[in-house]
């Protein structure tokens, strides 16, 4: 099986472009908020094949990228100590936090382990009763249940060494911020498609009729993308703003049930901070209440807790372009003091933040 | 954002009724992956975010090739 | 919406990281910051998987390699065949016939002699296939936990013929890069034979000794430019390297790289560029463009190079990068690796 997006038929992709530059008939700007889709816009160089009236804008899509630092020195303080063994996705361990990443400290004697699945930390746990195995548990709503099936199995098992440091955000409040935002400049939403095949459509269309704004299900492939442009922009300029579907592959209009009940029942919303963005109310989750033994956040230290406030500056313009009113190449550090080696910002560590595309790409 | 990756289905494992597991073929690459929340029989696919199927999808390659791009 | 900026300048690590050995940009910065000006001499100039230097009327070849490969036993072969395979192939790349090789062994306390001796045995085979002598060597025990069960160190010595001239300074616009098999089967098989991954595949490391192969094609065609093996860091880093030293423009196809099914599945799943992946067995090649066909009639009667094929083209001197043809058309800058490739979920 070759994946598809390499297989797949430039003719297709040639029909949607001479679609797309048939409709176009003024500037549009549109954003999608999804790492693997900016990823894929400029890998395959995209935005090089539409017509120069369509603006690509690059939102906050990356959890990796928009993991706050302090979460991060928390992830840090906790696999420095001796009883704890720290789990995370590989994507995590070169993240800045304010002295130093994951990969750092693990070099100096942290247990850091990169796991594939939740799942397996599990078994970690299961393997290691001494240790209170900790998974690092970044993301949106596509990968928050996957934590909570991981912790439903811990909880099976009467593990009582397993834990979650959570650092989950959801998408919809985020778009909200970006559109009540005077500056924005954003007409137009492609939604991320694995988002939606776990949240469902139903939150986007209040969201769309509220700020009379299209949002378009999109997909990963450049096929995909092209098809949630062309779909955005006739809205567009047909003076239309309703939510589709242009990723029925793998969304349905209600989404994921299961993971659904098990986000309901295991995580309640909460107010959340944004790396480079700051704070977005009610834009993340947290475990309730009764799963506090399985929380890491119980094992962090209160001197750590106060630490929290605390936040350097720096020149980075990471939170404008995530926002949309600025470019990577806008900043004077991009491809010079800031490289994916020695990455400065969020955007330029994980592979899918928006300024490693680009400099990985261009 | 959320890596996916479509799969079929090689065997399905029930033993533990709160975490369904199958064997999952990615185009030679074999895992073991939670299908707690799809409805699947052998020789479907899913698709897989982090272990977990997070939908059941029709093979890709046919459902693409029956899309239609033009407008 | 208020704006805080992101995050704070980072000095480069103060301390030695994994990334340090993934063969990419970091690899290179320790090289070119602390190895280098060091040990500064024409011959570590040569920037080769080997060096060259004449003794009396002979050009002798001198390249040496570690082994810290874990799991030790991995489908298609195990870190004893690999030592050898690794050391004869970075000779052959020099173009020369390899005749013997040193070993240093470190062993960790408790590592079961049955083990050793599977690898010893598997080393000798290779050594017999690749036509070498294992000729002087040395044991080391350090104490349990200081080592992962072994670690081996190869050197070999071998001598260039008259008329080879291997090196990546003689590499020009016009030559194409021939990739003389399938790429990424070694990093999978090992990733897939970790635990930590589990994964299962019915890939085989694809470790070999390429030098008859390369012999073969040297015999036929003295006008070679350059040989590497792309392990560690795959075929990005090595034709970064070449690029870098030959200040060279490569355009790679991305539709003619031989990437099978499985690497690509394994690559997609846990978010890795095959381009990034090690190899064992395989050799990249830049040639002049009128010699690729005869060259690659000699590769595909080796099983080693039955896939050989080009995929990609110097078209520019006095730069230094590397692109990809993508299968849109568009061109893409293929980076050396930066850090190590993690499995990751975005």
């Amino acid at each position: 099986m070759i994946p598809f997006a390499l297989t797949e038929n430039r003719e297709q992709v040639e029909a949607l472009i001479h679609s797309i530059r048939k409709i176009v008939t003024r500037p549009w700007a549109l954003m999608e908020i999804c790492g693997g889709q900016t990823h894929a816009i400029v890998r395959y160089r995209l935005e090089e094949m539409l017509p120069q009236e369509v603006k690509l804008l690059h939102g906050p899509g990356c959890p990796v990228c928009v993991t706050p630092t302090e979460r991060i020195d928390q992830a840090i303080e906790l696999a420095k100590r001796s009883d704890v063994i720290l789990a995370s996705f590989g994507d995590m361990i070169r993240v800045p936090g304010t002295h130093e990443d994951l990969q750092h400290a693990k070099a100096c004697g942290a247990n850091v382990q990169i796991l594939y699945t939740p799942l397996d930390a599990v078994d970690l746990a299961e393997t290691n009763p001494c240790k209170q195995v900790i998974f690092f548990a970044i993301g949106f709503e596509t990968t928050a249940p996957v934590y909570l099936i991981a912790l439903k199995e811990a909880i099976r098992r009467k593990l009582r060494n397993f834990f979650l440091l959570t650092s989950l955000f959801t998408v919809p409040p985020a778009i909200e911020a970006i559109l009540s935002d005077p500056n924005s400049c954003v007409n137009g939403f492609l939604t991320a498609g694995h988002v939606c095949t776990i949240t469902g459509n139903s939150v986007y269309r209040t969201i769309a009729k509220k700020y009379r704004t299209p949002m378009v299900v999109t997909g990963f492939k450049p096929i995909d993308l092209l098809q949630g442009i062309y779909h955005c922009l006739l809205q567009l300029e047909t003076g239309m703003y309703t939510v589709e579907n242009t990723y029925q592959w793998a969304v349905s209009e209600e989404g994921n049930l299961p993971a659904q009940a098990l986000m309901a029942e295991m995580l309640d919303p909460c107010d959340q901070n944004w790396r480079g963005i700051g704070r977005i109310a009610q834009s993340g989750l947290r475990l309730k209440a009764n799963f506090l033994p399985y929380n890491a956040d119980s094992l962090l230290s209160f001197i750590n807790n106060k630490k929290r406030s605390i936040q350097k500056q720096s020149d980075c313009i990471a939170g404008e372009i995530m926002k949309g009113s600025k470019h990577p190449v806008d900043c004077p550090f991009f491809g010079t003091r800031c490289i994916p080696n020695h990455p400065i910002g969020a955007p330029m560590v994980s592979a899918e933040g928006v300024c490693a595309a680009y400099y990985t790409y261009k | 954002m959320c890596l996916a990756v479509p799969g079929k289905i090689l065997s399905i494992d029930n033993s533990i009724p709160e975490l369904r597991m199958a064997k999952v073929d990615f185009g030679g690459i074999i895992k073991k992956i939670c299908i707690q929340w799809v409805d699947v029989s052998i020789g479907d696919y899913v698709l897989v975010h982090a272990g977990v199927a997070i939908t059941a999808v029709e093979e890709e390659e046919n459902f693409y090739n029956q899309l239609s791009t033009t407008h | 919406m208020k704006t805080t900026h992101c995050s704070i300048p980072f000095t480069d690590s103060d301390c030695v990281l994994l990334a340090h050995g993934s063969g990419g940009r970091m690899t290179q910065q320790l090289i070119n910051d602390i190895f280098y000006p060091a040990f500064q001499n024409p011959l570590l100039g040569q920037n080769h998987d080997g060096c060259v230097f004449p003794i009396g009327n002979n050009r002798i070849a001198y390249s040496t390699d570690s082994f810290v490969v874990d799991p030790i036993f991995f489908p298609g072969g195990d870190i004893g065949d690999l030592a050898v395979n690794g050391t004869v192939n970075d000779l052959a790349c020099c173009g020369a016939h390899p005749f013997y090789l040193t070993v240093g062994f470190i062993l960790e306390e408790g590592l079961p002699l049955k083990y050793l001796q599977r690898i010893v045995h598997s080393m000798k085979e290779a050594a017999e296939i690749a036509g070498v002598q294992i000729v002087t060597g040395d044991t080391k025990v350090v104490e349990r936990g200081k080592c992962d069960k072994l670690f081996i160190n190869t050197s070999g010595i071998g001598v260039v013929p008259n008329g080879i001239q291997i090196s990546p300074y003689r590499v020009q616009p016009g030559d194409v890069v021939i990739c003389s098999g399938p790429i990424g089967v070694h990093g999978i098989t090992i990733l897939s034979s970790r635990e930590s991954l589990g994964f299962e595949t019915n890939l085989k490391s694809d470790t070999v000794s390429l030098n008859n192969m390369i012999e073969e094609l040297l015999n036929s065609i003295e006008e070679v430019h350059v040989l590497r093996d792309p392990t560690r860091g795959g075929v990005s880093g090595t034709l970064n390297e070449i690029a870098q030293t030959a200040e060279i423009g490569i355009v790679l196809d991305e539709p003619a790289l031989p990437i099978p099914d499985t690497v690509r599945g394994a690559s997609e799943m846990l978010g890795l560029d095959p381009l990034y992946i090690a190899n064992e067995g395989v050799v990249l090649i830049c040639l002049p463009e009128v010699l690729a066909e005869q060259a690659l009639s000699i590769l595909h009667h080796f099983p080693e190079g039955k896939k050989a094929t080009v995929i990609g083209q110097v078209v520019e001197k006095g730069k230094a990068w590397v692109k990809m043809r993508t299968y849109y058309g568009g061109y893409r800058i293929v980076d050396m690796l930066s850090g190590e490739q993690l499995p990751r979920i975005c």
